[in-house]
């Protein structure tokens, strides 16, 4: 099981991947703020990075390829996500290591983690 | 001997006598056969001025005498036959002061031919004034001398046709107010479409006038973005004969472009041909501003909806994933229950997305995210996914070889979901659906949903392919729904440069196909 960070400013959604997350065992840590995405990896040792394109304003394609920036989150699964159509290809450009288009179901969430996770062991 | 020769010189004058009497005989007897001959065309003749539907008549001298008149003429005049040999405006001495008197005085004083066409007559006929319009020619008459003796009168009672001309007057004042008063842009083009008219509504929307506007035509007036397609409909249309109706901006006086609806319809002569154009551009500004504003809220309705919509299938979800194989201990049908709530929650779903994808297309943000893949494949997937939801129902399906098309894998399962949840809604009993995926020519693969269903009836099959066209019934949930999903097939399909073919008997089925372009 992993620690996992979510970076949503929508609170429905966020809670509810938080319980969906902590049921499968996974330990959740929830920011609204993508200014303190970074502080919070630092920490609690997070291991792989939720994070929405567009939280209060602020594009999640920015917070992303500032994280990669530093070598010490070079390697970080960050899996974005989004309501919008079309942004796949900008969130992978940003460095992503996917994307899910929202809404997603219960199930393609923890497949999708479950796979990063395993390719990462 | 001398009286020999005198009687022998005599027989011979009486021979030349003889000879030059039989010269003058047959002189004369051709002479009567001339005359007899001219009276004969004199009889033609006149034969044909009696006969003749115009009105002729001979006036002599300058009291005007009647010579002779024909039954038309003293059918006009309403005097009887009594007229030969009286003076024309003791005849009819109503018109002498409507300027015929001065016209026959100019024939036959100045030897000049007067012509008139459709002058106004009043004349009196049993009593009572009567208003004609005639056609008239007065031609001098001579004698051997070169003298004039008179005047020839040929005419035509045309009051019929003037008053026929008059009324068609009338009518085309009528109907050039009318169209002058109405606020839509009226034009009239030639055959070659070249305009040749614009009515006021133009000339007032554009402040130009009509010599200009028929000059500059309507492109300069025209948003360039719509150029392009406005000149390729129009000729497209001169070509075919086809109507033309498309959706773009003119600029008025100020030069704002404003929405126009322009639509023309030629007008055929009687072998089939354009003879002209009519065009109309309708001001549609409002429509196209509530048309956006529906956008927006549409777009924003189905978005907000979505969020706490995935939220409670999130829940869904996690309880059922919590309660799988557990028996509740107070025996409540807790998972039977979230399985049915989970089938709501999907449906609801799907009309948001529908929404959602409604409010991308007009304002044209669906943007297809094409890759190569097997058509096969995605049509198992989708059938075996559908097939999961509903275990009641039958799906057979049919591969009649691989395809490989370059497509959006989801928008093409979209569609195919759209094709089979409408052959399950609309089969209420026999739930058989039969899918064949197959090759229609060299160039594109098909896919066919059929079912035993109750069929689309001949009117309807024309419109459900409209956005929010719903076939009407009395069992409401049969046929629930926003009637958007075919629209959006069709939009879908068409994106893909493929097609949509209907099959359907009323009461037996129906078969839905989509083509794609192969791309092997």
């Amino acid at each position: 099981m992993a620690r996992i960070l979510i970076v949503d400013d929508d609170q429905t959604i966020g809670i509810m991947i938080q319980d969906i997350l902590e049921f499968k065992g996974h330990e959740v840590v929830v920011t609204q703020q993508p200014a303190t995405a970074k502080d919070k990896i630092l920490a609690h040792d997070i291991e792989l990075v939720l994070l929405d394109k567009l939280i209060s304003g602020v594009d999640g394609t920015d917070v992303c390829s500032e994280l990669r920036k530093e070598q010490q989150f070079k390697e970080l699964p960050i899996i974005m996500m989004s309501a919008l159509h079309n942004v796949d290809e900008i969130c992978l450009a940003a460095g992503a290591t996917m994307f899910l288009p929202k809404p997603f179901d219960m199930d393609t969430l923890i497949a999708a983690i479950d796979e990063i996770l395993e390719e990462k062991a | 001997m001398k009286e020999e020769l005198q009687i022998r010189e005599l027989e011979q004058e009486l021979e030349k006598l003889r000879e030059r009497n039989e010269e003058l005989e047959a002189q004369v007897s051709g002479y009567k056969d001339s005359v007899s001959n001219l009276e004969e065309k004199l009889f033609q003749y006149k034969g044909l001025i009696y006969s003749s539907s115009a009105l002729i008549t001979f006036l002599r001298g300058a009291d005007y005498i009647i010579e002779f008149a024909n039954m038309p003429i003293r059918k006009v005049w309403g005097k009887g036959d009594n007229v030969v040999g009286k003076a024309l405006f003791e005849v009819i001495p109503e018109v002498k002061d409507q300027g015929i008197e001065s016209y026959l005085n100019q024939v036959f004083y100045d030897g000049v031919p007067y012509h008139a066409e459709g002058l106004p007559i009043e004349h009196r006929v049993n009593g009572s004034m009567v208003k004609s319009y005639f056609d008239f020619s007065y031609m001098p008459q001579y004698d051997s001398d070169g003298e004039i003796v008179g005047i020839g009168v040929v005419a035509q009672d045309v009051t019929n046709r003037e008053r026929l001309n008059a009324q068609n007057q009338k009518r085309e004042k009528e109907f050039r107010e009318l169209i002058d008063f109405m606020p839509h842009k009226v034009s009239l083009s030639n055959s070659n479409g070249d305009p040749v008219f614009f009515n006021k509504s133009w000339l007032d929307y554009t402040g130009l006038s009509m010599e200009q506007l028929i000059e500059k035509k309507w492109w300069p007036f025209i948003h360039p973005d719509h150029l392009q397609k406005a000149k390729m409909d129009v000729s497209e249309s001169l070509e075919t004969g086809c109507e033309l109706d498309m959706e773009l901006m003119i600029k008025d006086r100020e030069g704002d472009y404003k929405w126009h609806l322009w639509r023309a319809i030629p007008v055929l002569d009687e072998e089939d041909k354009v003879s002209s154009w009519i065009s109309t551009s309708t001001p549609i500004e409002r429509l196209k501003e509530i048309e956006q504003e529906k956008e927006s809220f549409l777009k924003l309705v189905s978005h907000e909806l979505k969020t706490p919509v995935t939220s409670i299938k999130g829940y869904v979800q996690l309880l059922q994933k919590m309660m799988h194989g557990k028996i509740s201990e107070t025996k409540v049908p807790v998972e039977p229950y979230l399985g049915k709530i989970e089938d709501q929650i999907e449906r609801l779903i799907v009309l948001i997305s529908e929404m959602l994808d409604l409010s991308r297309l007009e304002t044209n943000e669906l943007k297809l995210n094409r890759e190569h893949f097997q058509l096969n494949q995605q049509v198992d997937h989708i059938v075996q996914e559908l097939s999961d939801i509903h275990p009641d129902v039958q799906i057979e399906v049919q591969h009649e070889g691989s395809f490989m098309v370059e497509a959006d894998r989801g928008r093409i399962g979209q569609v195919l979901i759209n094709f089979l949840t409408n052959a399950y809604k609309y089969s209420p009993e026999n739930k058989h659906i039969k899918v064949k995926v197959h090759q229609i020519d060299s160039k594109f693969a098909a896919v066919s949903v059929k079912d035993t269903g109750i069929g689309i009836k001949e009117n309807d099959r024309r419109n459900i392919f409209k956005r929010f066209y719903r076939v009407e019934s009395k069992n409401e949930y049969t046929y629930s729904g926003f009637g958007i999903g075919l629209f959006l097939s069709k939009e879908i399909i068409e994106r893909h440069q493929g097609k949509i073919i209907l099959e359907s008997e009323f009461g037996r089925g129906s078969e839905f196909t989509f083509t794609l372009p192969l791309n092997n």
